[in-house]
């Protein structure tokens, strides 16, 4: 039997909006809506039914005060946009390590088939683990904002075992793809393999902190990992592969136990049977989610993929890293997230306009509601816009200020990169919109496009002319994710109380 | 044979059987197991699945001629398209069956709903098991045409599963050309293998396995289309098996000539295949006549078989009604047997261009070693051995490039950027263009070649012996003061050595 209150009589513990019961009836309501029935009510907390504890609680409930609106929790436009940019605490702690000591959790200084390997394995991981990683993050916050930390720690370790039986049987599909088509050496294969297992378990894992919002534990888990490396192969001389592996197993590790740690904190590891709902039925509803984590990958690197595979007739391997390339897209990834942390914090300012303004107009005023809705939405863009400058000035900066920068990259491809970015974060943006608005097929077909023509015509451009071409290919991708998707979110915002209120049922 | 070169067949095999009739098939919506096959009687399959087979090697041609000018006929633009054409016929059949499964088929997460439904239905059973009596409610006739056709490439296959080298130089030259084709590289257009170019990427081989054995595929096809003609002219299943059994009984006579297919020779077969499905078709049967003059542009004799055998097909349905088929029947007859030896006739004999050591040796060095990261230097044949796998130089140059004093220097290196360089020294010297390997065969080599100084070299005998006496002094001088030279393959008639050296980076 439970000692405690159910946490639902109580205000929430994020301080959100609340109000003390009004009778019994609204609390039976309350209790009922947190899964608490009759035969709950008498067998974990040992009342007849849901009228008797409602009875017994129902002065405890009113004895707390209300929380209004205005007293609830506001952070800033730029808490959200820091907040918005922590999927790259890891990219940023891998680049203080390999700043400071030369070595990273993976990648560094191989052979020229050694890291093509890596680079199959790391792209190969993310595509696989996206659509895992993406219906982790939807479930996973929806358990979290309902404060059921029970199912959510149960739904993320089976969405995280899912997704590692997914990358073995991947892995094995990968296997007899190269028996067949003979692409990679044996040995570089097990090594490939090995990492894409690595990187995918590495990324999954990210996917249940981030839920978490234990940015600074992934960072603390990425950094350990590194120690790891930094130990066997500068200290103890071991090969660099080989403390890789062993760096990301002890990363992987780390964060396993870091995430246990906090979801038993959160009260999430309970040994109370918790019951998911059916599987088909999440799968039905998350399915759109996971096809687009998988297709958002594989649109960031399909022109990594037609640029390395572009004219290798006289390399050892099918595919040849191209570091310049690689470089180049590297630097330009500091521009993404700058601009894509405000993805976050423009999606978060999209709810609470909404409230503001539904609550501003009249039923009668919806022509003066869309008005603001297209007014915030321009807003936005202005600030992607304001960003993007930003961003590309000082990337620009700093490639001018480090000569020894501009040798390793390709300087036409910082350019096509650059263009690219503001596309792609306004697509993403636009895609958030839908997302919010449940219009995932929306978002599938802009995907689409945006993969097929990045892919077409980076292969065409690439096979052509010149491989570093490939990037046009992810310009006119992103071209298309951004103007397909900025159109279905125009269609959608011109009839919004319509669709918001779709939404919501 | 080996189970790898049956494995390699297999793979050619499913990858023709995919390219020229599933793709097709599927692309243009006829999917038998959804119950929209044409129906069971043979004057419709027939017609539908010969129509495949002509439209996709007519596309094939086209496509890979243009691309290959391109230099654009890559893999992945093959399987992109074979892709392409069937998710269009998955299109084209869903929207035929949405009348089954009514709306379910709009989103694809309905369809697999109603595709669960519909596979756990007792009706589902029904039909599964209805495909599977169709196998077994077959008429002996049936079987006994499907087991000759398996023992006609069966035959045609016994020799390209045990041999790896080529009878004819003209072999050699084809394939070098379809590895440059597949690889994307500058290509002298050659419409003979043009069509073949899907094969490479499909079946995940290299030119030399495709070349190998899509000879005996042809083969199988070729005999598959006379039978359907005679069946045509007779309309007797017994005409069609007589003509099967006698082309088993033409292939067994000869056992070394008839496996590999010329340009001449695949132009037939799409003559003959215009002639099987003029009446049913006439823009097929012009496609089926366009294709084999882009494959052998320059002979007229695929030209004439094509006209003869449409004007036959035609005179025998035209003089069926009219005449007595005894009389109309013969005369087509007598034309397809015609064309049939007119194919025997076209294989030139035997030429020895190539040790069969040398080829397996060529295989087992782009089996063993990293692509790329190795040269051969031997003769030309071995180009299309390494072609895509490995870096080749001609022996012929190493010979004139370098001298034994040259060489002997403990200083001196040879200026290869691969870490492993093959060379292919003949003991004795191959009488290129002999009908046989034995040493004592007859000479065929013209003297007024010998101008050439590379046909020379490798085609006249006394040429060749200097070519191979001068190799093996070169490195022979070289081993006596190196190290890293050693015996890689040695026979009675070939020595490979092996040099390893430290990788210049290229």
């Amino acid at each position: 039997m439970i000692d405690k209150s159910p946490t639902c009589i109580l205000p929430p513990a994020d301080k959100s909006v609340w109000a003390p019961p009004l009778d019994e009836r609204d609390l039976i309501v309350r209790l009922e809506a947190a899964g608490i029935t009759a035969s709950v009510a008498r067998s974990q907390y040992g009342f007849r039914d849901v009228w008797s504890m409602a009875e017994a609680y129902l002065s405890r409930a009113q004895n707390h005060k209300s929380i209004e609106a205005s007293e609830t929790k506001k952070s800033s436009a730029i808490a959200d946009y820091l907040k918005g940019m922590a999927f790259a605490v890891p990219l940023v702690s891998c680049c203080l390590v390999v700043l400071l000591l030369k070595v990273s959790l993976w990648g560094g200084s191989l052979t020229a088939n050694e890291a093509a390997a890596i680079a199959i394995a790391t792209i190969a991981s993310f595509v696989v683990t996206g659509g895992f990683v993406q219906v982790i993050g939807r479930q996973g916050h929806f358990y979290k904002e309902s404060q059921e930390w029970g199912l959510c720690a149960r739904y993320c370790w089976l969405v995280v075992k899912a997704g590692f039986l997914a990358l073995l049987a991947c892995a094995f599909g990968g296997f007899l793809a190269n028996a067949y088509f003979r692409w990679l050496p044996l040995p570089l294969f097990g090594w490939c393999a090995a990492f894409y297992i690595g990187i995918g378990a590495y990324l999954l894992i990210s996917a249940v902190l981030y839920v978490l919002d234990a940015e600074l534990l992934l960072a603390l888990g990425t950094v350990l990992g590194s120690a790891i490396v930094v130990t066997l192969h500068l200290q103890l001389g071991i090969p660099l592969l080989i403390s890789q592996s062993i760096g990301m197993t002890g990363a992987v590790g780390i964060c396993v136990l870091l995430a246990r740690f906090q979801f038993r904190s959160l009260g999430g590891q309970t040994s109370e049977p918790v019951r998911l709902p059916p599987l088909g039925r999440l799968a039905y509803v998350l399915w759109p989610y996971f096809i687009y984590g998988c297709a958002y990958y594989l649109f960031l690197f399909a022109d990594r993929i037609v640029a390395w595979s572009a004219r290798t007739q006289n390399s050892s391997l099918p595919l040849q890293f191209r570091g310049g390339y690689e470089t180049a897209l590297d630097i330009c990834l500091f521009a993404f997230v700058l601009q894509v942390g405000w993805v976050h914090a423009g999606l978060a300012r999209f709810y609470r306009m909404v409230i503001t303004e539904q609550r501003r107009f009249h039923l009668s005023a919806r022509h003066e509601l869309r008005k603001a809705i297209f007014g915030f939405y321009r807003r936005q863009v202005l600030v992607f816009l304001s960003l993007f400058v930003v961003s590309t000035c000082a990337v620009l900066i700093t490639i001018r200020e480090i000569p020894a920068l501009q040798a390793l990259l390709v300087f036409r491809v910082v350019l096509f990169a650059l263009a690219g970015t503001p596309l792609l974060a306004l697509g993403l943006w636009n895609i958030a919109l839908l997302f919010a608005l449940s219009r995932p097929w929306l978002v599938l077909a802009a995907m689409g496009w945006a993969v097929l023509l990045n892919a077409c015509a980076g292969y065409l451009l690439s096979r052509l002319f010149s491989y570093d071409l490939a990037i046009i290919g992810f310009d006119i991708g992103a071209l298309a994710l951004a103007g397909a998707s900025t159109w279905f979110c125009r269609r959608l915002l011109s009839n919004f109380e319509y669709h918001y209120f779709a939404a919501t049922v | 044979m080996t189970f790898a070169s049956v494995f390699e067949f297999t793979r050619v095999l499913a990858a023709f059987l995919l390219v020229f009739l599933a793709v097709p098939l599927i692309g243009n919506g006829q999917m038998g197991w959804r119950r929209q096959s044409p129906g069971r009687k043979p004057a419709l399959w027939i017609a539908v699945v010969l129509r495949a087979f002509v439209r996709a090697s007519f596309a094939a041609e086209v496509a890979c001629l243009l691309l290959g000018r391109a230099t654009l006929c890559l893999p992945g633009l093959m399987l992109s398209g074979c892709l392409v054409c069937l998710m269009r016929g998955l299109w084209i059949a869903n929207k035929r069956r949405s009348d089954l499964i009514g709306d379910g088929s709009r989103t694809f997460w309905q369809a697999w709903v109603a595709f669960r439904k519909g596979k756990r239905s007792p009706e589902a059973r029904l039909r599964i098991g209805t495909v599977l009596s169709k196998f077994k409610s077959l008429s002996p006739a049936s079987k006994l045409f499907l087991a000759c056709i398996a023992l006609v490439l069966l035959i045609e296959a016994r020799v390209p599963l045990q041999q790896l080298h080529f009878d004819h130089a003209d072999t050699y030259t084809r394939t070098v050309s379809l590895a440059a084709l597949t690889q994307g590289q500058a290509w002298k257009v050659n419409g003979s293998v043009a069509f073949l170019a899907p094969l490479v990427s499909i079946s995940g081989l290299n030119a030399i396995s495709v070349i190998r054995f899509t000879g005996p595929i042809l083969a199988s096809v070729f005999a598959l289309l006379i039978a359907l003609c005679m069946w045509r002219v007779w309309h007797s299943w017994v005409a069609a098996l007589t003509a099967l059994l006698l082309f088993v009984w033409f292939s067994l006579s000869p056992a070394k000539t008839n496996w590999e297919l010329l340009p001449g020779s695949i132009a037939i077969i799409y003559a003959v295949a215009a002639g099987a499905i003029w009446p049913h078709s006439r823009k097929d049967g012009l496609m089926a006549a366009a294709t084999g003059f882009m494959i052998a542009p320059g002979e007229w004799i695929p030209a004439i078989a094509c006209g003869l055998l449409v004007l036959s097909v035609l005179f025998s349905a035209w003089a069926r009604p009219r005449l007595r088929m005894w009389v109309a029947a013969p005369l087509a007859t007598s034309v397809l047997l015609g064309v049939v030896l007119v194919w025997l006739a076209q294989k030139p004999p035997f030429r020895a261009v190539q040790y069969e050591s040398a080829a397996r040796v060529s295989t087992t060095i782009g089996d063993e070693f990293h692509r790329n990261e190795w040269l051969v230097v031997s003769p030309f044949q071995e180009l299309a051995f390494t072609y895509g796998q490995g870096w080749h130089s001609e022996l012929s140059e190493f010979v004139l490039k370098f001298t034994p004093p040259q060489v002997s220097s403990p200083t001196f290196s040879f200026p290869y950027d691969s870490p492993h360089v093959f060379f292919f020294v003949e003991r004795r010297p191959l009488l290129a263009g002999s009908p046989s390997l034995e040493r004592k065969a007859i000479w065929r080599y013209a003297p007024a070649e010998s101008r050439d100084p590379s046909a020379f070299l490798y085609g006249d005998p006394q040429g060749r012996a200097s070519l191979e006496f001068r190799a093996a002094e070169l490195l022979n001088a070289y081993a006596q003061s190196h190290r890293n030279l050693s015996i890689f393959y040695e026979d009675d008639d070939l020595v490979v050595y092996h040099l390893g050296q430290a990788s210049n980076g290229s």
